[in-house]
């Protein structure tokens, strides 16, 4: 089965091969990018991202974003993976730089984020290959494609409006001056973004940290700035000195606490003055006096 | 090492340095003076009093004696009870010639003349106290206690005095601890105040908002007990358990304040605007006008329940005055009302024996002692008149019980061997009388409450009964704002860095921060990295510390140590009750004002001591739950 994505669209497809439960390949080609998705009884099991440029959605490239190996590390074990032939996952759990849970998370990310680019595709061309696929080691139950699918579709539906939220071009986050939270209130996924802010100011970084597709990812990026707890600059601002924001911050603490002293020193006297209005006055003594008339 | 914050702390000392000596010089008035107190009385008596008065003064001691007798005798010819003026003068003249300090035994003379002068005796106690005079203290201590029981305006003096030094210690307790708790929830609130209205700015705006908050009932001209409500509903849901325990006993001690209010209101109508001099201290100080039931606040059939008493006084009046016809008349007149109290009389015979009617006297006296048999005052006056008809059997047989009984009425010190015939006893207005009345009196007790000087003070702008309702309702909204802040994200302030946390469902657990509980101290390192914990634990330190100083007794509260900080508010608000209730008496008589300025000083001393125990001890317990927190080094 093959065709142009205007004459049928991928939630038509996607939801094609899973109602009818096929094993196969499905190959989405456009916006200069080859994804390959693997069906197992209309499940999805595995993607192949496009490896021909340096993707952000490659395995190692999302590791490095995420801090779990450098960039020299990476080239290194992709040399390694060449030699042996291996899976860069399986490397990264042998070499222990991550666990296979965490493997299995980002795969999973991994999944999610090359079905969102592949919904984004306009213009372009799927082709279908029917035949038996077996799941890899690490997809411990397979994704169903139609609830993938709902999610990638309200994704395309809810992204315009956060997305306006937001600076246009880039931006960075930081977490607002003086703000402490308790983050076990907080929602899973705003958690985990409030947890990577510390991380880095970059948001494309913070999610791959938080492990959430860019969408997850800045849905709750808005949610926490709806509760006041991050600011997000655009990213001409970004100080050179790493160190510059909290200066500034101490700085500007300072001087609302020289305020704040100001401030209730005047009003220390003023309640100073009143105590001794309402308690010590003439006035006052003579409601509590009174009893002297007796004597 | 962290660098504190000091200079705030410094404005403030500061502060009640410079306004320290204007506030302690204007608590203590010019005593007033006294003058013409023995102008109503008879002529021989108002000569022996003045005699009595000039012969005081050291080295007249046996002059002074002798004249204290003739003025007794000259006293009982008139069933004269006590001249209280007598000891007011003596000891203006020890005042005005300077020996006050060794006026005590002066004083002592006189109160054979004087026995019902409550002040006097309670100067004499005081004296005693100090100077370690243990057999006198027991002897004038019985003379206080004797005059509080048959002196009317004493015990309802002693009464007004408690219940006015109570309501100014709520007073003060109710604004120690409204202050405190807002000045506990402050750092939190602001940060609330700044989210919820979205302020810009960065802080600035918050500050000026929360201090406007705290400001506004002091500017609203609100009273004290509507401005400490406020602070307290606002400060609710910031609050430990035991500190909205703290804001419940305040708002409850706010309600007993407007029960007192109002009983104090009712001691006033019930004497009139002449508390000492009116009807009610006939038998100590003459009246300045002739007592009459008129002149009391209120009105027709709601005066009845005294109108009797005041009958007594009057016809008291007339006989002291030399005017025994016209007393037999009242008295006669209460006896024909019905009731006849032994004590009317015994007075109505004392009136009739001073017109010579020995026989219709004796009828009075053995009547009265029907009516009360171990009266001491009626057995005497009627061993006098069996002696003057010449009964001596009968006589002989009243005298031992006359003479046991007369000598046992304390305060008077009668000494039946030195008194002579015609020395008659007259029976003083009968104090359990006058507490009857008083709760006869009493009707609409909040009705009262909203007319007495505490409640247009402290409740303003508020009727009495919205104010209870007000008082119920800012407990219920506390409440609610409590249970809302479990709900709602809201600011906690950490009590041991005071960096603020933003939470939800909140527990007193989460009092600490991670850091904190992580005992994670602030400190510089080698990164470059500026030291924002470090500032933040100095800054709240340094906050700490000026609550303490300015509201003593804070530090417990952020040590949480509620109920010690509970106790020692309320040991600090009784002492400043007792300055407040103290200093408003400097003027009411030289003897009161002498024992006033006493309490005063003893008040001032004690307050200031607590006020430094509170704020030391209080910064302490601080500094020693930081250092068990870790956040801050063991030697600071």
């Amino acid at each position: 089965m093959k065709g142009k994505i205007t004459d049928f669209g991928i939630p038509e497809i996607f939801q094609l091969v899973a109602t009818q439960g096929k094993s196969g390949a499905l190959t989405i080609q456009g916006d200069e990018r080859k994804t390959v998705f693997l069906f197992t009884d209309g499940m999805i099991v595995d993607v192949q991202p496009d490896r021909r440029q340096a993707r952000a959605d490659l395995l190692g490239n999302m590791m490095v974003d995420a801090g779990y190996l450098t960039e020299e590390e990476l080239r290194r074990l992709l040399a390694m993976q060449e030699k042996e032939g291996k899976k860069l996952g399986e490397l990264l759990v042998e070499q222990g730089k991550i666990t296979r849970e965490i493997l299995s998370r980002y795969l999973y990310l991994q999944v999610k984020e090359s079905l969102y680019h592949a919904l984004m595709i306009k213009e372009g061309e799927y082709q279908f290959e029917l035949f038996a696929v077996r799941p890899p080691s690490w997809m411990s139950t397979p994704m169903r494609a139609d609830v993938l699918m709902m999610e990638g579709v309200q994704f395309l539906d809810e992204y315009p409006r956060i997305r306006a939220r937001f600076p246009s071009g880039k931006f960075l986050v930081f977490p607002k001056k003086g703000i402490r939270i308790d983050s076990k209130v907080l929602p899973s996924e705003e958690r985990a973004v409030w947890k990577a802010v510390e991380y880095s100011s970059d948001p494309y970084k913070m999610f791959r940290k938080a492990c959430l597709t860019w969408f997850e990812g800045i849905k709750a990026l808005w949610a926490l700035t709806d509760r006041g707890l991050v600011e997000v600059v655009a990213e001409a601002e970004e100080r050179e000195d790493p160190w510059r924001a909290a200066r500034a911050d101490l700085k500007h603490r300072r001087r609302v606490a020289w305020v704040r002293a100001a401030v209730w020193a005047v009003a220390a006297m003023v309640a100073g003055l009143w105590a001794y209005m309402v308690l010590l006055s003439p006035r006052a003594i003579g409601a509590f006096g009174g009893w002297a008339g007796f004597f | 090492m962290r660098k504190e914050n000091p200079i705030g702390l410094r404005l403030l000392v500061l502060t009640i340095v410079l306004t320290l000596p204007v506030c302690i010089g204007s608590l203590f008035p010019e005593p007033c003076e006294a003058g013409g107190p023995f102008a109503s009385y008879a002529e021989s008596v108002r000569a022996r009093a003045e005699k009595v008065v000039a012969a005081a003064g050291p080295g007249k001691e046996e002059e002074l004696g002798k004249q204290v007798r003739l003025l007794r005798k000259e006293m009982h010819a008139y069933g004269i009870l006590s001249l209280n003026s007598v000891a007011d003068l003596v000891y203006e003249k020890a005042v005005g010639e300077g020996w006050k300090r060794d006026g005590a035994p002066f004083l002592r003379a006189v109160a054979d003349v004087a026995p019902l002068s409550v002040p006097m005796w309670a100067w004499l106690v005081k004296e005693d106290l100090l100077g370690g005079r243990m057999q006198d203290l027991v002897r004038d201590f019985d003379g206080m206690v004797g005059a509080v029981r048959r002196f009317g305006p004493a015990l309802l003096g002693y009464a007004s005095w408690l219940i006015s030094f109570l309501a100014a210690a709520v007073c003060w307790f109710a604004v120690w601890a409204s202050i405190a708790l807002f000045l506990r929830a402050r750092p939190s609130l602001e940060s609330d105040i700044g989210r919820f209205f979205r302020f810009p700015g960065g802080g600035y705006l918050s500050v000026l908002a929360a201090a406007a908050l705290f400001l506004l009932p002091l500017f609203a001209g609100f009273g004290l007990a509507i401005a400490a409500c406020i602070w307290l509903a606002l400060s609710a849901a910031y609050l430990r358990r035991a500190e909205i325990l703290m804001m419940t006993s305040v708002i409850l001690l706010l309600a007993a304040l407007l029960a007192g209010g109002s009983v104090l209101h009712s001691l006033k109508r019930l004497t009139g605007e002449v508390q000492r001099g009116g009807w009610l201290g006939t038998e100590g100080y003459f009246p300045e006008e002739w007592p009459d039931a008129s002149y009391l606040p209120m009105k027709g059939e709601e005066r009845a329940p005294i109108s009797r008493l005041v009958r007594f006084s009057r016809g008291r009046a007339a006989m002291m005055a030399g005017k025994a016809a016209e007393a037999e008349k009242i008295w006669t007149e209460l006896v024909s009302g019905g009731g006849s109290p032994a004590g009317v009389l015994n007075n109505r015979g004392i009136a009739r024996a001073q017109q010579g009617r020995l026989e219709e006297a004796l009828a009075d006296f053995e009547e009265a002692l029907r009516k009360a048999p171990g009266d001491g005052a009626t057995l005497w006056n009627a061993y006098q008149a069996y002696l003057r008809l010449f009964n001596l059997e009968r006589s002989r047989a009243l005298q031992p019980e006359a003479w046991e009984k007369v000598q046992a009425m304390a305060p008077y010190n009668l000494r039946p061997a030195e008194m002579e015939q015609g020395e008659w006893i007259a029976s003083p207005l009968n104090v359990g009388d006058i507490w009857k009345s008083f709760f006869a009196l009493r009707g609409d007790w909040i009705r009262e409450a909203g007319e007495s000087d505490i409640f247009r003070l402290y409740f303003r702008p508020l009727s009495a009964t919205v104010s209870l309702v007000f008082l119920a309702l800012v407990w219920l909204i506390a409440g609610a704002w409590k249970v809302l802040s479990m709900k709602v994200w809201v600011n906690r302030t950490c009590r041991g860095c005071g960096v603020r946390t933003l939470i939800v469902g909140s527990r007193e657990a989460h009092e600490f921060c991670n850091q904190c509980r992580s005992r994670i101290a602030g400190a510089s390192n080698d990164t470059g990295e500026p030291d924002r914990r470090g500032q933040g634990i100095a800054m709240h330190t340094a906050y700490v510390r000026a609550c303490s100083v300015l509201v003593p007794g804070s530090g417990w509260l952020w040590s949480g140590k509620e109920i010690r900080t509970m106790v020692y508010g309320i040991l600090l608000s009784l002492s400043l009750g007792l300055l407040s209730s103290s200093i408003g008496a400097l003027d009411g008589g030289t003897i009161v004002a002498d024992l006033e300025r006493t309490v005063t000083f003893l008040a001032i001393g004690l307050a200031a001591v607590l006020w430094l125990a509170g704020s030391v001890a209080g910064l302490r317990s601080f500094r020693k739950m930081q250092r068990e927190l870790g956040i801050l080094p063991a030697g600071r």
